[in-house]
């Protein structure tokens, strides 16, 4: 079923890929295939905006500026006659771009939003001065770019620049689809969730700069090759203003966002010009509808893209609705083997401080092998600061093992490689991305449908077709919890899972939570408020109050100590 | 090379100004105000317009500071009514659209022909052999006395106890019954008025193409963020140290085509350093 729709949309694409270069070729007037020549060229740029600020969220201002890295690159290497003809220039033309890529987005692992946005104007306005005083090579001696030999016509050029943006239309598909692409995705999303996933947020941006560097040099080096020189005007400040306009309104993240683009720069200019108004109004055009966009939150392809999956599943999910339900009965996975008795998580001397605040001090904690541990505690106790601690996100005095492991001097990413994982407060998941998608990303490893859907459906989240920007915040956090348990994590760190679950829900989430160390292999830290949720599942407790431990121990003997109920549990208890 | 240094310190106060603009704007509303040369550029283009029909140019001149405070209170009025609780990503967007809507109708407004912009102050004075600008020394008296009043208001008064709230939280403030939209508005409007004066001063002796003059606010960035998009004071200093290094790398043969990299240059750095601890986005 599901292989068949995609042979379809395979298919389509291909004769897509065919049809437009014969359309434009033979039923468009001379005139209109000259002007054509632009669509694809521009279109490869506003793709390079899709990939850095629609998919990975980080803002670009200077794609023009890589494409004249790749125009000049190009240009100086027909002076200078380097070998491999002009396939091979193209190539390293693309290549050119990509430190200068990486430079930029050096600044980028750090910062993002406004000031990110300033590094790449920035960058955009000294290439533009840099431009204006070294000139196009063979510019001064007519040393011109040459057409390859079989695309020398308006019409061949047009073939050749559409072949190009096809084939880096495709692999950017492949790339998006690939956990480099998905990663782009919960970068833009949230960073710390990003990192928790296991997944590099530095990797992630500096990929997503390289690959919109390349994309955009390889078209600038298109642009020069049509006329044989480069006009700096051509690369302009102005002209990426207008390109993450462009791409941003019409969504250029999806190839057929990119593709709008470019055939929106071509189109609305010259139907300005039919219609008697001056060409340079598109700009603004541009610039009131990105605005429109912005507020209304959703680009034009994105509106496409989502409704399309909506329909896609309700078709599947009217297919399958004869079949019987996956039976929640799974057979244990098997325990991983551990040393025996040793604890998977032993936490000496913890200490953090924020300022002049001491929110742990001198904690100690031990997590048996497959066992839930509960941590409690009043608001403020350092319950979560103790999980940011153990996942690597606050600097921390003192030791964390983990299955022996020393994590002190290991970074987030690191820790969560290492097997421990953690789920947020607060729902971290990106709105973008399929459920399957979202699991798939945070397993690292190859990972089977049937597991992940088998997983998804033990603790309750939502079904792996389904877009996780449909799903309510409740499932929302139980996937989170799904997703940690697909990349087999020793450790399992769940801040508060029941919270904002209704009660019957959270019931039914505690017994889940019992649950996984037998079926998955992993211990559980879990902090939680909700009483009957704690008791339920926890066989050890240990107690927080201003960041020192106060009691612990089995669950009825801490629950029964008066100094916990003194500081904490008073209520709690007597409703019990 | 003294000269080129003095000069300099016309353009840098023009940048500072506008890093005064910047460090407004992003402190109230949190929005990065990349329009803000483009809007001070066209009250300055508008004048020289009413020029051509003879007006006398200090009238012009203080109908360019109104128009463009107008057109920058239009674009607070856009961002207090949609984008005032946006993410960051999309409140910059916006900016940038603004940008690129000033660069798109300034096409249609004033063509391609090159501007006659008259200087507000005309002549100079010499000292120790270098020649200094009258405009030099207003633009520098302009600047202190703008940053003077800045940190007072922002420091002693009411309505800079509202801006700081608003910085924070812009729905905490709101719910305890502060009108904030009149108050971004007010700063966006201010802005404009600012960076119209910073364009009318810097304007005769730099460039008449609007391009060049609307990406001074790239220096005038780099400015700002040395003041960590805070400090008034440091900003302004920055701005004009920036002005007197342009001047002199231009005099410096081996190096003066690198001029154009200057503020990207300061940006990387500056970020790269203040950055360097922090790691994480939001909070918790």
């Amino acid at each position: 079923m599901k292989r068949a729709s995609a042979l379809r949309r395979l298919v389509s694409c291909l004769a897509l890929a065919v049809a437009v270069p014969l359309l434009v070729v033979h039923t468009l007037p001379a005139y209109w295939v000259t002007l054509s020549i632009a669509a694809p060229i521009s279109a490869m740029v506003a793709l390079s905006v899709g990939v850095i600020t629609g998919r990975t969220g980080q803002i670009t201002l200077c794609q023009y500026s890589f494409a004249a890295v790749g125009a000049w690159s190009i240009g100086w290497m027909n002076v200078h006659h380097v070998p491999g003809g002009f396939y091979v220039w193209l190539i390293l033309a693309g290549l050119c771009a990509v430190p200068l890529g990486l430079l930029v987005a050096l600044p980028a692992l750090r910062l993002r939003g406004a000031l990110l946005a300033a590094v790449t104007l920035a960058f955009a306005t000294a290439v533009d001065g840099l431009l204006s005083e070294y000139a196009f090579p063979g510019s001064n001696n007519l040393q011109l770019l040459a057409r390859p030999s079989a695309f020398t016509s308006d019409a061949g050029f047009f073939v050749l620049c559409w072949i190009v943006f096809v084939v880096i239309a495709a692999a950017v598909w492949f790339l998006q689809r690939s956990s480099v692409g998905l990663a782009w995705r919960a970068v833009a999303n949230s960073e710390r969730g990003t990192a928790a996933l296991g997944r590099s947020v530095a990797s992630a941006k500096f990929t997503a700069f390289a690959v919109g560097a390349f994309v955009a040099a390889i078209a600038g080096a298109l642009l020069a090759d049509q006329v044989g020189t480069a006009d700096p005007q051509s690369f302009a400040t102005e002209q990426s203003l207008a390109i993450f306009a462009v791409a941003v309104m019409f969504g250029a993240g999806n190839i057929d966002g990119a593709a709008l683009s470019g055939v929106a720069g071509v189109l609305v200019p010259e139907l300005l010009r039919r219609i008697g108004l001056p060409d340079d109004l598109a700009n603004v055009l541009f610039a009131l509808g990105v605005v429109q966009v912005l507020a209304s939150g959703r680009s034009v392809s994105d509106g496409w893209h989502i409704a399309a999956h909506r329909r896609g599943r309700r078709a599947r999910a009217a297919a399958v609705a004869t079949a019987p339900p996956p039976s929640e009965q799974v057979a244990p996975r098997g325990a991983r083997p551990t040393a025996s008795g040793a604890p998977v998580l032993t936490v000496h001397g913890l200490r953090v401080q924020f300022g002049s605040v001491v929110a742990l001090d001198g904690v100690e904690l031990e997590v048996a092998p497959l066992s839930v541990h509960g941590l409690i505690g009043p608001n403020g106790a350092g319950k979560s600061t103790m999980v940011d601690s153990i996942s690597g996100f606050v600097p921390h005095g003192g030791t964390i093992n983990v299955a022996g492991r020393d994590l002190a001097k290991m970074s987030v990413v690191g820790r969560a490689r290492a097997g421990v994982r953690r789920t947020f407060q607060q729902d971290r998941t990106p709105a973008e991305l399929t459920v399957a998608q979202y699991l798939r990303l945070a397993a690292g490893r190859r990972i089977s449908m049937h597991e992940m859907a088998e997983t998804a459906a033990f603790i309750g989240a939502p079904a792996p077709d389904e877009l996780i920007g449909d799903t309510d915040a409740g499932s929302r956090r139980l996937l989170e919890i799904a997703a940690a348990l697909c990349a087999a994590p020793r450790l399992l760190l769940l801040d508060e899972p029941a919270a904002g679950l209704s009660e019957q829900d959270s019931l039914r989430l505690a017994d889940r939570i019992k649950q996984i160390p037998e079926r998955f292999g992993c211990s559980i830290l879990l902090i939680e408020h909700d009483m009957t949720v704690v008791s339920a599942c926890c066989t050890q407790i240990t107690v927080l109050d201003f960041g020192k431990v106060i009691a612990h121990g089995p669950t009825e003997d801490v629950l029964a100590d008066e100094r916990v109920i003194e500081a904490y549990l008073g209520q709690e208890l007597s409703v019990a | 090379m003294a000269s080129a240094a003095i000069s300099g310190i016309g353009s840098g106060a023009a940048y500072a100004l506008l890093a005064v603009c910047l460090i407004v704007a992003y402190r109230t509303t949190g929005v990065l105000n990349l329009p803000a040369a483009a809007v001070g550029t066209w009250g300055t283009f508008l004048a020289t317009v009413l020029h051509d029909h003879g007006w006398p140019w200090i009238v012009c001149a203080a109908v360019g500071v109104i128009a463009a405070a107008l057109i920058a209170a239009a674009a607070g009025v856009v961002i207090a009514r949609w984008f005032l609780v946006a993410t960051v990503a999309r409140r910059t967007s916006v900016s940038v659209a603004m940008l690129l809507l000033l660069f798109a109708l300034s096409n249609r407004a004033f063509g391609d022909n090159a501007r006659n912009i008259p200087a507000l102050f005309n002549g100079g004075f010499t000292v120790a052999g270098v020649v200094v600008q009258w405009e030099t020394v207003a633009i520098l008296v302009v600047l202190i006395l703008i940053a003077a009043i800045l940190s007072l208001v922002m420091a002693r008064t009411r309505t800079g106890l509202v801006l700081r709230a608003l910085t924070d939280r812009p729905r905490t403030t709101e719910l305890l019954g502060i009108p904030i939209g009149g108050y971004v508005i007010g700063v966006w409007l201010l802005t404009g008025a600012l960076a119209a004066v910073a364009m009318l001063l810097v304007a005769p002796e730099f460039s008449s193409d609007f391009g060049v003059l609307a990406f001074l606010v790239v220096p005038a960035i780099a400015a700002a963020l040395c003041g960590s998009l805070r400090n008034v004071w440091l900003a302004a200093l920055a701005g004009v140290a920036i002005g007197v290094i342009e001047g002199v790398v231009s005099q410096i043969g081996s190096i003066s085509n690198w001029q154009p990299a200057i503020p990207l240059i300061v940006i990387m750095a500056v970020l790269l350093y203040t950055q360097r601890g922090q790691l994480w986005d939001e909070a918790r």
